[in-house]
C-alpha cells in the first residue's frame, strides 16, 4: 500500500494505493496520526486506486473519523473506486465516510465556522500566535510559600510542612506530596504542581511513579506543601504558538518572553499544554524530609547524584507536557519576594522563571481557543501521567543539552498583582 | 543460608588495572529463597557469585552457608553445599565422556570417590528416570557422548546435574545468556521447575529483564560493586521488565552526573 498527501486549501488531501486490509490499516491510522501531528485537523481521503476495502480497514477509518471529531476536525472520503463505496454503502456507513465531492466547498465553511471566537494573529520571535482574551483585567495573586533556599543544606520537618488546597481557579508547584500530614508524606516529598484543578507530584520513594489527583465533584486537589508557589485568579488571555517556519523548534525561554510580551507585564503566571521535541529538566530522588547522615550540601558532587535525577539529554520527545510556572522580567533582586524561587531561563535571556512539567503521552488537541479545565481534566483522566520535572536550562558550554523544546501548543497568562509570603 | 557481611574484592591492585569488582556487599539469604541478580557489565554480578562459590578469597568481609564459616575454604570444600551452572554451555561438563558418566560424576560431587564401577544397572535407572523427566528425549542418547548434543541440551544437563544432589545453595551464572531464544525458554522452564521441586536456595544472575521480573522471589540490583536495590516480597512482584529497564537509566544517568552538571545544577535548581 502506498499513502501520498497533497495540500488542498484548508484540507490535506491523503491518497492511498493498495489494499486496505488488516495488513495495512495500522499503516493508515499511523499516517493520520501523523497528518494531525503537523497540524492538519481536515483530511479528504482519495480512495479511487484502492482495491479492496477489508473490515479491518474501515475501521481504521471510522476510528479516523471519530479521532478528527473529537478534535472538531474533518474527515471523509472524497472519491473512492466503485467496489470500496460499494461496501461503504453496504456497510451503512455512507453518511459518516463519504462526503459528496461536489457539495465539498459548501462543506468546508460549515465545519471551519464551528468555533471561531473573536482573536487576532501575532508573529514575533520566529513564531506565530492566535491570542483570545479571556478577562483582559484579570491578576493573579501569589503566595511564596516556605523557604527554598533550606533545600541544599537542611531538612524539612513538620513545622515547615502545611496542607494547600488548589481548586480550579488556582494553579501551583513547588515540593510536596499527597497525603494526610507530614508523617504520612515524609518520605515521598518531591516535585508538584497543579492547575485546573488537579495535581500531579512524583513521589521520592524510589517507584518513579508519578501520583495525581483529579478534582471530581466536590474533591478538591490538596497538596502538603514543604515550598513552592501557589497563584489565585483568572486567566486575563488564552494563546496558541507554533512556529513560523514549521521545520523549527520552539525553545522554552523565547516562548515564555513571548508570553510575557503578550500579557503586557513583568511578572507573571503560566500555563501551558504543549508537543514536546524534548524537554531538559531534573527532579528530587529523595525527601528532604528525610534526615541525611554526614550530607551538608545536597549539590555537591557526588552527594548530588543521590539527590537529583537529571539526566543530560532531552526527555519526552513527542509527547504532551503540562506546564505550570511563574516567570520575570529582568534579573530577580533579593527584595524581590519570589527571588528566591526564580532563575534564568537562558543565559542569553533576561527573563528568569520557576516551571514544573507533567508529561503525558502525545494526544492531539482541537484548535483554536481550549477550555483550561476541560483539557487538563482530560488529560488526567487518560491515567498515563509518565513523569514530572522541573525544567531547568542546562547551560554548560559544549556538552550542555540546552533548554526545553516544543513544536506547538496553548498558553494561558495573567499577570500577578500581588505577591504575599506564607512562613519561611 | 547464605551470609555475606561486607566482602570487598579489588582484582590487581596497585597495578594501572585496578578493579575494585565488590566494594562492600552485605546480604543475607533466606533457606529458600530464589534471588536474581541484575546489573551492568562490570557491576560485580558474577564476581559476587564467584566469591560465594570460592573462586576467589575475598580481601574483606565474611561469608557463612549452612552456619560454617567458609570465608577461607577453597572452592572444592564449598562445593559439597553448592551447584553451579555457568553461562557457557561448554563448561560445566566434560565433553569426551558420555552423558550417563558425566551425570554419575555429578552424583557424587563433594564425596570421596574410590575405585569403582561408576555406572551400575541401579544408577542407570535411575539417571534414565531423571533425564527422562526433563522431556528433553535424551534418555535413550545416555550412552552418547555429551560433547555430541546442542548448547541447549547441554546445558539442560548441566542444569540437571547441579542440582542432582539438592545443593544447598544453587548458583546460576547468565546459564541462557549464550542459547537460543527457544532454548533459552525450555532451560529457563526446566530451571524453575527443578528450584520449585526441590525448593533450592538459588542465586541466578541475568541480563534478561523479562526473567529477572517474571522469576525469584527477591531481585538484587548491583551497580558498581554494591547492591543499589534489593527488592523483596511484594515489591518484587509489581516489577515490570520495564521498571528495571527505568532502574538501569536512572544508573545511567546518575553516572553521566559529573562535577559540572552538579554544578549547573546548583546554580539552577531551586
Amino acid at each position: 500500500m502506498q499513502i501520498s498527501t497533497e495540500a488542498n486549501g484548508e484540507y490535506l488531501q491523503m491518497r492511498v494505493v493498495g489494499r486496505l486490509d488488516n495488513e495495512w490499516s495500522a499503516h493508515l491510522s499511523k499516517a493520520l496520526d501523523e497528518a494531525i501531528r503537523n497540524g492538519s485537523h481536515s483530511i479528504i481521503m482519495d480512495l479511487t486506486e484502492v482495491e479492496y476495502l477489508s473490515s479491518a480497514g474501515i475501521g481504521a477509518l471510522v476510528r479516523a473519523h471519530k479521532q478528527f471529531q473529537a478534535i472538531h476536525g474533518f474527515f471523509g472520503i472524497g472519491t473512492a473506486a466503485p467496489q470500496v463505496s460499494e461496501v461503504i454503502r453496504l456497510t451503512g456507513l455512507s453518511k459518516m465516510l463519504l462526503i459528496d465531492p461536489a457539495k465539498l466547498p459548501k462543506a468546508a465553511p460549515r465545519f471551519q465556522s464551528t468555533v471561531m471566537p473573536e482573536f487576532r494573529f501575532a508573529a514575533f520571535g520566529g513564531m506565530l500566535f492566535e491570542v483570545y482574551d479571556i478577562e483582559p483585567k484579570a491578576t493573579l495573586t501569589a503566595q511564596l510559600i516556605g523557604n527554598p533556599d533550606r533545600l541544599a543544606r537542611s531538612t524539612y520537618g513538620s513545622p515547615q510542612c502545611h496542607p494547600y488546597a488548589f481548586p480550579e481557579n488556582s494553579f501551583g508547584l513547588g515540593q510536596g506530596a499527597f497525603g494526610s500530614d507530614f508523617a504520612d508524606c515524609a518520605n515521598r516529598f518531591g516535585e508538584f504542581l497543579a492547575v485546573g484543578g488537579s495535581a500531579a507530584q512524583l513521589p521520592t520513594n524510589g517507584t518513579g511513579k508519578p501520583d495525581y489527583q483529579r478534582g471530581t465533584g466536590d474533591f478538591v486537589p490538596t497538596v502538603q506543601m514543604l515550598y513552592g508557589l501557589r497563584c489565585e485568579g483568572n486567566f486575563a488571555l488564552q494563546h496558541r504558538f507554533e512556529p513560523h517556519d514549521p521545520t523549527e523548534k520552539i525553545t522554552f525561554s523565547k516562548l515564555v518572553e513571548q508570553s510575557l510580551n503578550l500579557s503586557k507585564s513583568n511578572l507573571a503566571g503560566m500555563v501551558f499544554l504543549a508537543e514536546t521535541a524534548g524537554l531538559v529538566g531534573a527532579s528530587l530522588r529523595r525527601s528532604p524530609a528525610v534526615a541525611d547522615e554526614g550530607s551538608t550540601d545536597k549539590f555537591a558532587h557526588p552527594e548530588v547524584r543521590r539527590w537529583l535525577s537529571f539526566s543530560p539529554e532531552r526527555v519526552y520527545p513527542h509527547s504532551l507536557a503540562l506546564i505550570v510556572g511563574v516567570a520575570a522580567r529582568g534579573a530577580p533582586t533579593q527584595q524581590d519576594r519570589l527571588a528566591s524561587l526564580l532563575r534564568p531561563l537562558s543565559p542569553q535571556s533576561v527573563i528568569s522563571g520557576h516551571f514544573h512539567a507533567a508529561v503525558f503521552s502525545y494526544r492531539p488537541f482541537k484548535k483554536r481557543k481550549l477550555n483550561l479545565e476541560e483539557t487538563v481534566t482530560t488529560l488526567f483522566e487518560s491515567e498515563d501521567l509518565q513523569g514530572v520535572l522541573h525544567l531547568l536550562h542546562d547551560d554548560r558550554p559544549i556538552i550542555g543539552c540546552g533548554e526545553s523544546e516544543f513544536v506547538r501548543g496553548a498558553c494561558w497568562i495573567s499577570p500577578v498583582a500581588t505577591v504575599q509570603q506564607e512562613g519561611a | 543460608m547464605l551470609e555475606l557481611e561486607n566482602i570487598a574484592k579489588t582484582f590487581h591492585a596497585g597495578t594501572p588495572n585496578e578493579v575494585r569488582a565488590l566494594r562492600g556487599v552485605s546480604l543475607k539469604i533466606e533457606p529458600g529463597s530464589f534471588v536474581i541478580v541484575i546489573g551492568t557489565n562490570g557491576s560485580g554480578k558474577s564476581t559476587l557469585l564467584n566469591a560465594v562459590a570460592g573462586s576467589f578469597i575475598v580481601d574483606t568481609g565474611r561469608l557463612k552457608l549452612k552456619g560454617h564459616e567458609i570465608t577461607r575454604w577453597p572452592e572444592h570444600r564449598r562445593a559439597q553445599f553448592i551447584g553451579r551452572v555457568f553461562q557457557n554451555p561448554f563448561s560445566g561438563t566434560a565433553p569426551s565422556m558420555t552423558i550417563a558418566e558425566n551425570l554419575a560424576l555429578a552424583a557424587k560431587r563433594g564425596r570421596a570417590r574410590g575405585l569403582g564401577w561408576a555406572l551400575g544397572s541401579s544408577v542407570k535407572t535411575d539417571l534414565y528416570e531423571r533425564v527422562r523427566a526433563m522431556g528433553l528425549g535424551l534418555e535413550d542418547r545416555l550412552d552418547n557422548a555429551i560433547g555430541s548434543l546442542s548448547g541447549g541440551q547441554r546445558q539442560s544437563l548441566t542444569l540437571l546435574m547441579a542440582g542432582l544432589l539438592k545443593p544447598d545453595l544453587l548458583l546460576l551464572d547468565e546459564h541462557t545468556a549464550a542459547l537460543d531464544p527457544k532454548s533459552a525458554d525450555q532451560v529457563i522452564r526446566l530451571t524453575e521447575e527443578m528450584i520449585r521441586r526441590d525448593k533450592l536456595t538459588t542465586m541466578m544472575v541475568t541480563h534478561s529483564m523479562h526473567q529477572a521480573a517474571n522469576l525469584g522471589d527477591r531481585l538484587i540490583m548491583m551497580v558498581q560493586g554494591r547492591v543499589l536495590h534489593d527488592f523483596q516480597g511484594a515489591e518484587k512482584q509489581r516489577l515490570s521488565p520495564e521498571d528495571l529497564l527505568a532502574r538501569f537509566e536512572e544508573v545511567r544517568c546518575s553516572e553521566q552526573l559529573d562535577e559540572t552538571a552538579s554544578e549547573m545544577l546548583s546554580r539552577q535548581y531551586v
